[in-house]
């Protein structure tokens, strides 16, 4: 036995001298937000589109499964009366109800952080399900509902659909799997505001004599609100949290940025001994770039106009029931 | 009546001789009483004496039933003549996924031939690795009986170790009372003398006692190098599959070692007086024993979290 000892250790590879590190990059990398929900520009809009095709086919399919005795259903045949939302137009409304779901947050006086984990939800639940099948609205309360309890921040189910008007208990909570079931159950979202706030903290060591402190709070104050109109963007789709965070300072104040980079990337390569992690020399005019690209896509968010909104809103009705439709006509043929 | 209480080829009651013990065989798993069997089978090989059933059965081959279930009983008899073949140890193989492989093909057949699936091909298998592994069979057979020695000196030898300590502490307890009574009697001896010294016949039983107990203490220390000398031979050989894996790093849940870089230079203290001053004006933070400094240590590693991570490059 000892002589197949030593054999053995001759046979047996020595551990390497480095070990494979763990940066927290890594650890970003193993999340759902970057697994399941992160995506590139180009598979983003794919996804919108095939989305919204599968929404049009299920229309087209419950609008041909309708009763042919009824006159007004074959007008709507005829004339394809009921038809299913665009692309763009079901950008808007998705804008327009995470909106209101800011609103609604605040009503709820939830924390930041529940408010767009409740804005997330929502976007997230539209990047796969298409508003010719489920209307926004009703989604929107359930995603709040939900966000606040995934956060800690649990509201009563009695409470939260008394505060809200024409809901019921239970008209809140059936969708409520159905938006698990979407989120792919992963329901930790990552947000900017953390590293916003972190940053805030190594800009007050790094860049002392660059700005003065209360500047510098006021900074994190214009930057925090940057961030929250970032979420109704897709930006947290094609970014990490903090980049976002820094693009949020970069567009405010880019100097101190760029100045604080440049900082922070020297000192990355003087400490680090090791060859494996030095950051690569082209890395921050890198950085600064998807910095800037964020800046840009952050801005391709917009309020919808009101009127507009109505209007999409009662094409999803009558995409999701077509016959509503169908009553309407029956009504006005009666008046006239 | 259950057929539990009588025999049923002679009718014997279990009421009525309660010496009766019943026997099987493990051809057929019928049950027969030991007279019958004496009678039936004394003279050579017969057949069952159950109705319909036409096994032919050996005297010598009859047993006494262990199980109550006599599938279980079965399942033992063949497991018991399937390992007798199949006798290869862990040690034997040099992957465990092989190992895994033997034993799975063990347990195939076993379970063939429990429950009468491809009895005829099962058979044929067997005895065709019977025949090809002959030589290392006999081996493993010889190898498990040498080791099954050591294991039983090796109890042997524990049990011993466990009563001679057992004594030792008894003997020493024993001695100490005797050692105390001694010592108390010179006292009043030496109190009624008044002689300096205690008297020549107490230090020699003190000397005879510390003599003794430390023979003693020896006798067991060579017992337990014993011991450990079999356990030895026994775990030589227990290491086939471990010695050839490599030295294995402390567990990681990540597969490899934290980062150790510092990102940034964490400060006692930051600037942020409305933060500040709520956590160190409000009791309920300091009361469930909150530390601010936690909240700016997460911020700052969050703010480090996936800055270099470029999405747009690493999906696709």
């Amino acid at each position: 036995m000892t002589s197949s000892d030593s054999t053995n250790q001759e046979e047996t590879p020595q551990p390497e001298k480095h070990s494979k590190q763990i940066t927290n990059d890594d650890l970003y990398r193993r999340s759902t937000q970057f697994r399941f929900w992160s995506f590139t520009e180009q598979r983003l809009k794919d996804l919108k589109r095939s989305t919204n095709e599968k929404g049009a086919a299920n229309l087209k399919e419950r609008i041909s499964q309708l009763d042919p005795s009824i006159p007004e259903v074959s007008e709507i045949w005829e004339k394809d009366l009921v038809k299913p939302l665009t692309v763009e137009e079901e950008v808007k409304i998705v804008e327009y109800y995470a909106r209101k779901a800011q609103g609604l947050a605040n009503y709820f006086k939830l924390p930041t952080q529940s408010r767009a984990t409740a804005i997330s939800f929502f976007r997230k639940f539209f990047l796969v399900n298409s508003c010719i099948q489920f209307h926004p609205q009703y989604i929107m309360y359930t995603c709040l509902f939900l966000a606040a309890k995934s956060d800690n921040h649990f509201i009563g189910i009695k409470e939260f659909s008394k505060a809200i008007p024409k809901t019921t208990p239970e008209s809140i909570l059936q969708y409520e799997f159905q938006i698990l079931q979407s989120l792919k159950f992963a329901l930790l979202c990552h947000h900017p505001y953390k590293p916003l706030y972190g940053f805030f903290l190594d800009f007050q060591v790094e860049m002392k004599n660059n700005i003065q402190s209360d500047k510098l709070a006021e900074l994190y104050d214009h930057a925090r609100d940057k961030v929250s109109e970032a979420l109704f963007s897709d930006v947290s789709f094609l970014f990490t949290p903090s980049q976002i965070a820094l693009a949020a300072y970069y567009e405010l104040n880019p100097e101190l940025v760029t100045s604080y980079l440049s900082k922070k990337f020297s000192q990355l390569s003087t400490i680090n001994e090791d060859e494996q992690l030095k950051p690569s020399p082209n890395i921050q005019t890198k950085l600064v770039d998807n910095l800037k690209h964020c800046i840009e896509l952050s801005h391709a968010s917009f309020d919808p106009e009101i009127e507009e909104v109505t209007q999409i809103s009662r094409k999803v009705h009558y995409c999701i029931d077509p016959m509503k439709l169908v009553k309407k006509m029956q009504k006005q043929k009666a008046v006239s | 009546m259950d057929t539990e209480e009588y025999c049923p080829i002679c009718k014997t009651d279990k009421y009525l001789s309660p010496d009766m013990k019943f026997l099987i065989n493990p051809e057929c798993y019928h049950k027969i009483c030991e007279s019958c069997v004496d009678r039936f089978y004394s003279l050579g090989p017969s057949k069952c004496m159950y109705p319909n059933c036409n096994k032919i059965l050996r005297r010598n081959k009859f047993k006494t039933q262990v199980f109550d279930d006599l599938s279980i009983e079965k399942e033992c008899d063949v497991r018991s003549r399937v390992m007798k073949v199949f006798n290869k140890n862990e040690e034997d193989f040099s992957d465990l996924k092989d190992y895994n492989q033997y034993l799975e093909e063990i347990e195939d057949i076993v379970n063939n031939l429990v429950n009468n699936v491809d009895i005829e091909e099962t058979e044929k298998k067997l005895k065709d690795y019977e025949l090809l592994n002959q030589k290392e069979i006999l081996e493993n057979n010889t190898k498990q009986v040498e080791k099954d020695q050591i294991q039983a000196d090796l109890t042997k030898l524990e049990t011993q170790l466990k009563q001679e300590k057992r004594r030792h502490e008894k003997q020493t307890a024993e001695e100490d009372k005797l050692l105390k009574k001694a010592n108390e009697a010179a006292l009043i001896d030496q109190m009624q003398n008044e002689s300096a010294q205690p008297p020549q016949a107490v230090r020699m039983h003190n000397t005879n006692v510390l003599r003794k107990s430390s023979a003693r203490k020896k006798h067991i220390k060579e017992l337990e190098e014993q011991i450990n000398m079999h356990r030895r031979a026994l775990g030589a050989g227990g290491h086939g599959i471990e010695s050839s894996v490599p030295p294995q790093t402390p567990f990681t849940p990540f597969n490899g070692d934290k980062d150790r870089t510092k990102y940034y230079q964490f400060q006692d203290n930051y600037y942020d007086p409305i933060f500040n001053d709520m956590v160190s004006k409000d009791p309920t933070f300091t009361a469930s024993g909150y530390d601010i400094k936690k909240y700016f240590k997460r911020s700052l590693a969050e703010a480090f979290t996936g800055l270099n991570i470029f999405v747009s490059e690493e999906i696709s």
